[in-house]
């Protein structure tokens, strides 16, 4: 038995190559559904610019959506939410109350007392009258100065006519009209307490729920 | 250049090179259509660094080698002949004579890797650089596995009693 040659086989290879062709009836019809698909994936094929464009809208509407959720100026801080439509006005229930600092302060120890038609705020730690020895005092302040946490609430004293009290939510916002307007806003923590501006707990003897719309 | 001329002038020869490795009319039907799907999906892609043929057949191949990994994910990794699926037989294949079917029978017993340097270089008449870019061997690579795959085949034909005196010429 010889060995094959080299050429003997590649004209042998050639001659199969020819008989697996594809007959022209085959080749047609690859043809027409080759640039039937083609065609049809053209006209399929999204332009480039669509995704960028629809990603851009939706970082956009996400960034919009995060600033307004995140915003004070657009949200409202406690202030502005209280005063805003949802706000309830409840000075009728804040009539005839009394509410007072829980714990005093170096310099402050509020108590605020509601009329039918006036509102009267006493820092009673300056109204006490205290006979300490300075020296006495001094040590004092210097021991707890490291450890003195609580802020000076920054509530006006003296009476006011006609204030107003809205709510919105566990917001409330005292407002005083006039010369010596001003605002105070609390937010209820418990169903006596208040916490106010400065974190400076105060709380009342009775349940003030009743809302006036 | 025209799509139709991409057709006319590669179909038959990317047809014939999936039917040799596929050994299967539907399929080498299926694999070529989905070549020139790719090919004028990606046309712009084609840069001139290879000619437009050989480009072509580098789709063919890694199409028709993302057939077999999918259809025998473990032979292809282990680049063992196929002999257990079922082609069609070479009646169903083409009409050859028997010259051309134990050509066709003792390529088709060689491990693919063998099956595709024996077509690329010595049916489809590549250059071994073109056949290194299809294939993304090195050229040496190319050239050494082609050595092998033609002595693997002589011997299969030869297995299958084929001698130089029964060449009919």
């Amino acid at each position: 038995m010889k060995h094959l040659s080299d050429s003997e086989i590649n004209q042998e290879l050639k001659s199969l190559n020819m008989a697996v062709q594809p007959s022209s009836e085959q080749k047609r019809e690859a043809e027409i559904t080759i640039f039937q698909q083609a065609s049809v994936k053209s006209a399929a094929r999204p332009s480039k610019w669509i995704p960028i464009f629809v990603s851009l809208l939706l970082f956009i509407s996400f960034a919009a959506g995060s600033y307004v959720l995140i915003s004070p100026s657009l949200t409202g801080s406690p202030a502005d939410t209280a005063s805003s439509e949802d706000s309830l006005n409840v000075t009728e229930s804040w009539k005839n109350s009394y509410l007072r600092q829980t714990r005093n302060t170096d310099n402050s120890l509020f108590v605020l007392i509601t009329t039918e038609h006036s509102l009267t705020i006493i820092n009673e730690m300056e109204s006490a009258t205290t006979e300490i020895d300075e020296k006495v005092e001094d040590g004092f302040a210097e021991k707890n100065k490291s450890v003195s946490t609580l802020p000076e609430p920054s509530l006006p004293t003296g009476e006011f006519d006609n204030f107003k009290m809205e709510k919105n939510g566990d917001q409330y916002t005292l407002q005083v009209n006039g010369d010596n307007g001003f605002t105070y806003h609390f937010t209820r923590i418990d169903p006596r307490k208040y916490e106010g501006e400065e974190g400076v707990i105060y709380d009342t003897s009775l349940f003030i729920e009743d809302e006036v719309e | 250049m025209a799509r139709n001329e991409w057709f006319d002038d590669y179909y038959d020869a990317v047809y014939s090179y999936i039917l040799l490795q596929v050994k299967h009319i539907q399929t080498a039907e299926d694999l070529a259509q989905e070549t020139f799907i790719k090919v004028f999906s990606n046309e712009h892609q084609f840069n001139g660094q290879s000619s437009k043929k050989t480009w072509i057949f580098r789709i063919a191949y890694t199409t028709t080698m993302s057939y077999f990994r999918k259809k025998h994910p473990i032979l292809h990794f282990i680049d063992l002949p196929n002999h257990t699926a079922a082609h069609s037989s070479t009646e169903e294949i083409a009409l050859l004579n028997t010259q051309q079917k134990q050509f066709y029978e003792a390529l088709s017993r060689l491990k693919p890797s063998y099956q595709q340097v024996i077509t690329l270089r010595k049916i489809q008449e590549f250059s071994t650089k073109e056949t290194s870019t299809i294939l993304n061997y090195s050229e040496g690579k190319v050239k050494m596995s082609l050595s092998r795959a033609l002595k693997a085949f002589k011997k299969e034909l030869e297995k299958g009693g084929f001698t130089i005196e029964t060449l009919i010429r």
